[in-house]
């Protein structure tokens, strides 16, 4: 199946991928679709159905088998994808504010990659990230001394502060209270209706991805079973979702 | 069941250690019986050696001076060496065609002891302190190197993976990711080699390289064990106080560790 990118301009498009890790067994087969340009979507499914690898194909980690993974906005500039993994990837040694600087990267020179030196336009667009997250007044506090909510958030300020055109987030929702939740999806939300950029999350738990996705994709066994607005979930994508944990 | 034993369970294999070392005695020739000539000798080299030399005092310090000089230096130069020697040497930052040479190139600089290093660097410039600079910076490069590299690799993957993909070059994940994240361990590594050169420079000075292994050298060949023990007595004390000053600096700076995020 040939993914069809009539209508909106996607943003991110996975065409018929097949990946795998040692070149023989696949973990991802012949998976379609297309994120378009400032849509929210979440790949969504149990524990082992290759919600990381396609991940990593999007990113380029990976190289598929067969099909491609194509991101039409993302050649512009080194910084068009940004991407969040599970742990977070913030340097654990760092400020709060140090940590939202290294959003800025991509429009570093070389001479100031060396010196690490941000002048003071770079801080302060910095500490207006870390205030549109809820962290405003925190930029001194050491990144290891945040809670698990409020690490996510500096991490969200390194998004703001980089502004990618595509933002990737792995299990970004995962072993979050509601309300946590819930502040998280919104400020990325505003973010996103400010930067017009696209979001595609995966997640393990349906419910946090359809509170936060306009459209979630299911996976099971490596395979798309389910493409479908979060308004329209029923039933039977939970029962997609959890039977192979039934049948383990 | 009727027993369990918790490992580790030596049984025959310590028999087999037992084994090699009294082949390894055969094979040297080691007579028992020296043992217990030496007992007259070790009288005779107490007695020698009480009252030490006091009045060799300032010359030991001046001696201890140089040697410590010497371990500062020697470690400086190869701090700084080793730094970007094990950066290049990262996997977590390179591919492989440059890791291997890096790597090579390291483990050349650590194959000889410190010792060796200082014959050679005395054949090169000649005898005194340069020569043990240089040989304990080499060999600060090539140690500190592999334990900067195993600590830059041992890091958390996932924010070179984020600003990896996020578009960062090598250079700035080394700078801003690699080395703020690694510095504790490099810190305390660093620390290390230097309490090792210490102990190290006091050596060198028997080849000609300086410090107070040179007097040392010379007491005993003189067989002024009295000279020898005042020596001895100074490169101890500035050995413990050096512990003492690196355990300091380690629970100064190094105990805000954070725990894992």
């Amino acid at each position: 199946m040939t993914i069809s990118t009539a209508g909106a301009v996607p943003a991110i498009v996975v065409d018929n991928v097949t990946a795998g890790y040692d070149g023989r067994t696949s973990v991802l087969h012949e998976v379609s679709f297309a994120v378009p340009t400032g849509a929210w979507w979440a790949v969504v499914g149990p524990s082992g159905c290759g919600k990381t690898t396609l991940l990593r194909a999007i990113l380029g980690v990976l190289r598929p088998s067969q099909g491609a993974v194509r991101l039409p906005g993302c050649q512009a500039s080194r910084d068009a994808l940004g991407y969040i993994p599970q742990q977070l990837g913030l340097v654990r040694n760092l400020t709060v504010r140090q940590n939202a600087l290294l959003g800025g990267l991509g429009r570093l020179g070389k001479w100031r990659s060396i010196t690490g030196r941000f002048n003071a336009a770079e801080v302060a667009a910095a500490d207006i990230a870390l205030e549109a997250v809820g962290l405003g007044g925190r930029g001194e506090d050491p990144v290891a001394s945040l809670s698990g909510g409020e690490r996510r958030r500096v991490a969200i300020a390194r998004a703001l502060v980089q502004r990618p055109r595509v933002l990737l987030a792995d299990e970004f929702l995962a072993e979050l209270d509601a309300v946590t939740s819930k502040s998280i999806v919104d400020v990325l939300s505003r973010l996103r209706a400010e930067t017009g950029m696209t979001i595609l999350c995966v997640e393990h738990d349906l419910h946090a991805a359809a509170q936060a996705a306009d459209k979630v994709v299911v996976l099971v066994g490596g395979r798309k079973v389910r493409e479908v607005e979060s308004s329209r979930l029923d039933a039977d994508d939970a029962a997609a979702l959890f039977r192979p944990m039934a049948l383990a | 069941m009727t027993h369990a034993t918790i490992p580790p369970y030596p049984g025959i294999r310590a028999l087999g250690l037992l084994a090699l070392a009294a082949v390894a005695v055969w094979h040297l020739g080691i007579d028992p019986a020296a043992l217990a000539q030496g007992w007259p000798n070790l009288l005779k080299l107490a007695g020698d050696a009480f009252p030490p030399q006091m009045g060799l005092l300032p010359t030991a310090v001046r001696g201890l001076a140089e040697t410590l000089s010497i371990a500062f230096l020697g470690t400086l130069i190869g701090f700084v060496l080793a730094l970007p020697l094990a950066l290049v040497a990262s996997r977590t930052l390179f591919p492989l065609w440059i890791v291997a040479p890096a790597r090579l190139l390291a483990a050349t600089v650590r194959t000889l002891p410190s010792l060796l290093w200082a014959v050679l660097m005395v054949i090169v410039v000649g005898f005194g302190p340069l020569a043990g600079v240089l040989a304990m910076g080499l060999y600060t490069t090539g140690h500190l190197a592999k334990l900067a590299y195993e600590a830059i690799e041992g890091l958390p993957s996932d924010p070179f993976e984020a600003l990896g993909a996020a578009g960062a070059t090598r250079i700035q994940l080394a700078r801003l990711v690699a080395l703020p994240e690694a510095s504790n361990q490099l810190l305390s590594h660093a620390l290390y080699m230097l309490e090792y050169n210490v102990r190290a420079s006091a050596i060198v000075g028997f080849v000609g390289a300086g410090g107070i292994g040179a007097y040392l050298s010379r007491y005993l060949q003189a067989m002024q064990y009295d000279g020898v023990v005042t020596l001895l007595g100074v490169v101890f004390v500035a050995i413990v106080a050096m512990d003492a000053l690196s355990l300091w600096l380690r629970s100064r700076y190094l105990t805000r560790i954070p725990a894992a995020v």
